[in-house]
């Protein structure tokens, strides 16, 4: 009797101190606690950055949410999500003690499971100012939130808010962009299979990734239909006749805006003039220089591009969406005249691989460097297109060093010829001649002046492309070709303005001479015969006839492929090959050149981007004629004889005598051209190196 | 009252159904189901919680972001009102030189074509040969492209962009930290005195000679070396003496008139053609055997 005597009393002392406890912990605790916002709806009022395409569309918002009314949203959804997340959201006051009762009791039985029971009230104040640390103090903080936001709010107000902030993974918060990046429609119009789908996903946005794990968000939505069926908001037959339905899905990427890869850059440019907090909270509206279309046209052309190359090396099809261990691809499309960026590409599959090939990527241009070479000694040894080289063994004598050895790609030498079937065949002895006469510095020279920014090695063999540059600097440099000599640099924003349309900055469309414009021509004329008889002539074969200008690049081991090319009006450089230092070979063993990679890249994106419009030619300086010559000799074709190769003359460069094979100090004595080909250039196959 | 403590069983179970124990019972129980019913204690705290809110720290995810919100609104709102002001400053600037004032280096402003052609002008003869000829800036005008200028100041100088209205550049110009140091001079230097200006100390002359040698040249290169010279009319008192500066900046070479009116003495600057200083120069030069004159 006097232990049960202790016992009511030590019980009696107890709950009285444990009442006063609570009552000093609970006011001591809301001391601490964060003022909820008033009106609630401020927390998703943070004014969006907007980024507009050159074209006027609106292409993508940064750090705003697509908001919506709860009656702009399906009623599937509401009922998904509260069945499976809070079904007894509408009669609580913020805590589910039931649930929390049975949460609590399975915690215990199930001996280090541990249930939820949070409800969709609490998960919003958890959002909107807890971390995701999991603690008892934070549980109770979050709880005693979550009742305070039920006192202030109505029901359909906590929904409203909880429904627009939730992640839903790749980028998605709030129900409606959701909707769109994953079905590509509003969520008014979500069915009921993929309203479960959705609901299903903030459980775990990673785990249930609809585009990766396709049979888990599966699963998922299953559980959720259950549980819509079990709380009555649809019978058994409706969730099992919903689970049938075959899903479509967006394609994975298509959520995204279409120059992801575009905005990337656009976005790494803009945080570092105005800074992170700026771009992601000021709701500034930036003009860029995206064309939309083109810039769709790049996509589609790298991606048809790349799954031909896919075929060409056999590689075999991609697992569950996945694109490592497949080539890559980067594509560039710069206006000459301005230097605005119009399209970018920097990789197969943004959703997939954010690294931007197209900026990032320094990879060697191989022979795609030549024009610079060319260039250079022309300004530097006035040499002209009819200059004559002959095409043999070299070998470069280094200081220290072994000699410099650069093999042809065909491994055959041709004998003479002129300096504009060197380059339109992207003979290597021929381009290896120039620079050890004009040295590497010169090259490299002319490379800076047209905007060439990355590392390169002042060694013979750059004229051979062996230090690495980005697609971009490729682009915006044989822009300069494009121009007749100005070069402009490239650049992402035409215009930025605050949110309330004050201008902040805005694009002057300025240039620099940076070469000479009648050596630029002559150059431009050279380059032109790369795709008309040279070894980008798959471009002309595939149907692309305006006038351009280009050159091919292929790396030793076939390891990067390149064509840059330019109309009068456009310039634009696509690479490809593997990540990784790969080879790219066919079945047969054959390599993968930059006319077989990527030419087909760039003709394909060419072809819709000047469609309909005007035929425009490269201006042609008053200093500059033309003659035929004969493209072994240099001296103007025989009477009668084949017509020869038409070469730009600068004013004051000797035009070509009659006389066969005389008068070039190029061609030394004993070196004459054979038999039979005075008037005409043997045959000789574009190889596309 | 003592509370005596029951001494059996049978005492025990007589209390525990006791009517006030019944009631207890009852009232907790009634307490605990519409707590269940009706979340009296949610709302007793939620209410409570409401109360207090506004006295609570504005912590959390929600209030950071706002934060950073309002900070980066705070830096675009700086952003926009400095090129306000610029813009404000310049459309109001009477000079060039006024417009160049406003600009710190890495500054910039936009100007219609209109404006600039004003201040263009404004400037003086010579100055104008180097920043555009006016026969380029009449054939500007007169293609009807040019729609806009922007000047931006940098560390050695300012550069002056005619626009057309999609921003594409027609014509730009580099104006040099020289040429720019006579522009911002203007006519009036700050020393009361030729011999306190360095530049003018190996070539003063009488005022007299000065007007005597100028009348004996032709009426162009009268022009070429005082583009105004009612200007030099409006100066109060009387010129005593002229300088020639040694040093020449943009094909202008400054020649000062000092003055003195009362008890005041001024040196007033005037930027001359420096072909027609050097054809001045020589006559100057000449009568007096080659050696510049200090005298008063």
């Amino acid at each position: 009797m006097r232990r049960l005597r202790a016992l009511f009393y030590g019980c009696l002392l107890l709950l009285g101190v444990g009442t006063a406890a609570l009552l000093i912990f609970f006011f001591v605790v809301i001391r601490e606690l964060p003022q909820v916002p008033e009106p609630l709806s401020r927390i998703i009022e943070t004014p969006p950055t907007e980024i507009y395409a050159a074209t006027g569309e609106r292409i993508m918002l940064i750090g705003g949410r697509e908001v919506v009314p709860l009656d702009r949203v399906s009623p599937l959804f509401i009922q998904a999500v509260t069945a499976t997340e809070d079904h007894r959201f509408w009669e609580h006051h913020g805590f589910d003690k039931l649930r929390t009762v049975k949460a609590f009791w399975v915690t215990l039985a199930s001996g280090g499971r541990v249930e939820g029971a949070s409800t969709i009230t609490q998960q919003l104040a958890k959002n909107l100012f807890f971390s995701f640390h999991r603690t008892y103090m934070r549980k109770f903080r979050e709880l005693l939130v979550a009742l305070q936001i039920e006192s202030r709010y109505s029901k359909r107000e906590i929904l409203e808010a909880y429904i627009n902030q939730i992640p839903f993974g790749v980028g998605a918060h709030g129900v409606e962009q959701a909707s769109q990046v994953f079905f590509g429609k509003p969520a008014l119009q979500l069915t009921l299979p993929e309203a479960a789908l959705l609901a299903g996903l903030p459980k775990s946005p990673t785990r249930y990734h609809p585009f990766r794990y396709f049979e888990r968000a599966k699963e998922r939505q299953k559980v959720v239909l259950s549980r819509m069926a079990a709380v009555g908001a649809i019978t058994a037959e409706q969730a099992e006749k919903a689970h049938q339905v075959r899903l479509q899905l967006r394609e994975p990427g298509g959520g995204e805006p279409a120059g992801s890869y575009f905005l990337d850059a656009l976005l790494k440019d803009l945080e570092e003039r105005y800074g992170t907090d700026v771009v992601h909270h000021a709701g500034l509206k930036v003009f860029t220089t995206m064309d939309s279309q083109l810039q769709a046209w790049a996509i589609d052309a790298v991606q048809a591009g790349l799954a031909r190359l896919d075929q060409v090396l056999g590689v075999p099809a991609p697992v569950g969406g996945r694109t490592a261990g497949r080539p890559q691809g980067a594509l560039v499309a710069v206006e000459a005249h301005s230097g605005a960026v119009r399209a970018l590409v920097g990789g197969r599959d943004h959703a997939e691989s954010e690294f931007n090939r197209a900026l990032q990527s320094n990879r060697q241009p191989g022979s795609g460097f030549k024009p610079f070479v060319y260039y250079a000694a022309f300004e530097k040894l006035g040499m002209n297109p009819a200059t004559v080289l002959i095409d043999r063994k070299v070998a470069v004598p280094i200081p220290g060093q072994a000699p410099w050895i650069p093999r042809n790609f065909s491994g055959e030498h041709d004998g003479p010829m002129i300096l504009k079937r060197g380059l339109a065949h992207s003979v290597n002895a021929i381009a290896a001649q120039l620079v050890e006469r004009t040295g590497p510095a010169a090259v490299i020279d002319v490379a800076r002046r047209c905007g060439i920014r990355s590392p390169l090695a002042p060694v013979h063999s750059v004229a051979l492309g062996t230090s690495g540059v980005s697609p971009l600097e490729m682009a915006a440099a044989f822009a300069t070709f494009a121009t007749g000599g100005i070069y402009h640099e490239p650049f992402f924003i035409r215009r930025v303005e605050d949110y309330q349309g004050r201008i902040l900055e805005e694009r002057l469309l300025t240039g620099r001479r940076a070469l000479d414009a009648a050596i630029t021509f002559q150059l431009v004329d050279m380059m032109r015969a790369v795709l008309d008889e040279g070894t980008g002539s798959v471009i002309r074969q595939m149907g692309f006839a305006l006038p351009a200008a280009g050159k091919t690049g292929t790396t030793d081991e076939f390891n990067d492929v390149w064509f840059t090319g330019f109309t009068p009006t456009l310039s634009v450089s696509v690479w490809a090959g593997f990540d990784r230092a790969v080879s790219m070979r066919d079945s047969h063993g054959r390599g993968v050149t930059g006319a077989r990679g990527a030419a087909p890249i760039w003709a394909d994106f060419m072809r819709k981007a000047t469609e309909g419009g005007p035929q425009r030619e490269f201006p042609v300086p008053g200093n500059i004629r033309f003659a035929p010559v004969n493209p072994i000799t240099g001296q103007a074709p025989l009477p009668g004889g084949p017509r020869g190769m038409e070469v730009a003359l600068r004013e004051g460069q000797s035009k070509p005598s009659g006389a066969p094979g005389g008068g070039r100090e190029e061609l030394p004595d004993g070196e004459r051209p054979a038999k039979g080909t005075a008037g005409g250039a043997p045959e000789r196959r574009p190889d596309g190196n | 009252m003592d509370w005596l403590e029951p001494r059996s069983p049978s005492e025990w179970a007589g209390r525990a159904f006791s009517l006030p124990t019944i009631l207890l019972a009852v009232a907790a129980l009634t307490l605990l189901l519409t707590e269940l019913k009706f979340d009296w204690l949610e709302r007793a705290v939620g209410e409570t919680l409401v109360s207090t809110n506004a006295e609570r720290p504005e912590s959390g995810a929600i209030w950071e972001k706002g934060r950073k919100t309002q900070a980066a609104r705070t830096t675009v709102e700086r952003l926009a009102t400095d090129r306000e002001v610029y813009q404000r400053m310049a459309r109001n600037a009477g000079t060039l030189n006024e417009v160049v004032g406003t600009l710190a280096p890495g500054q910039g402003v936009m100007l219609s074509a209109e404006h600039f052609r004003e201040l263009y002008q404004k400037l003086p003869q010579g100055f104008t040969a180097e920043l555009l000829s006016p026969f380029d800036l009449l054939r500007l005008v007169s293609e009807g492209r040019w729609n806009r200028t922007y000047l931006e100041k940098s560390a050695d100088g300012l550069m002056v962009y005619l626009l057309e209205p999609n921003n594409n550049v027609l014509r730009q110009v580099k104006v040099g930290a020289a040429s720019l140091a006579v522009l911002a001079r203007g006519s009036t230097a700050a020393s009361r005195s030729l011999e306190d200006l360095s530049n003018f100390q190996n070539r003063i002359y009488p005022a007299e000679r000065f007007f005597a040698v100028l009348a004996s040249l032709p009426a162009d290169v009268q022009r070429s070396l005082i583009p105004q010279p009612e200007r030099l009319l409006e100066i109060p008192g009387q010129i005593r003496r002229v300088g020639i500066s040694d040093e020449s900046a943009a094909g202008l070479v400054e020649i000062g008139f000092e003055t003195r009116s009362g008890s005041q003495q001024r040196v007033f600057l005037v930027q001359a053609q420096d072909w027609a200083v050097w054809r001045l120069r020589s006559l100057l030069e000449g009568r007096k055997g080659g050696a510049a004159s200090t005298e008063g």
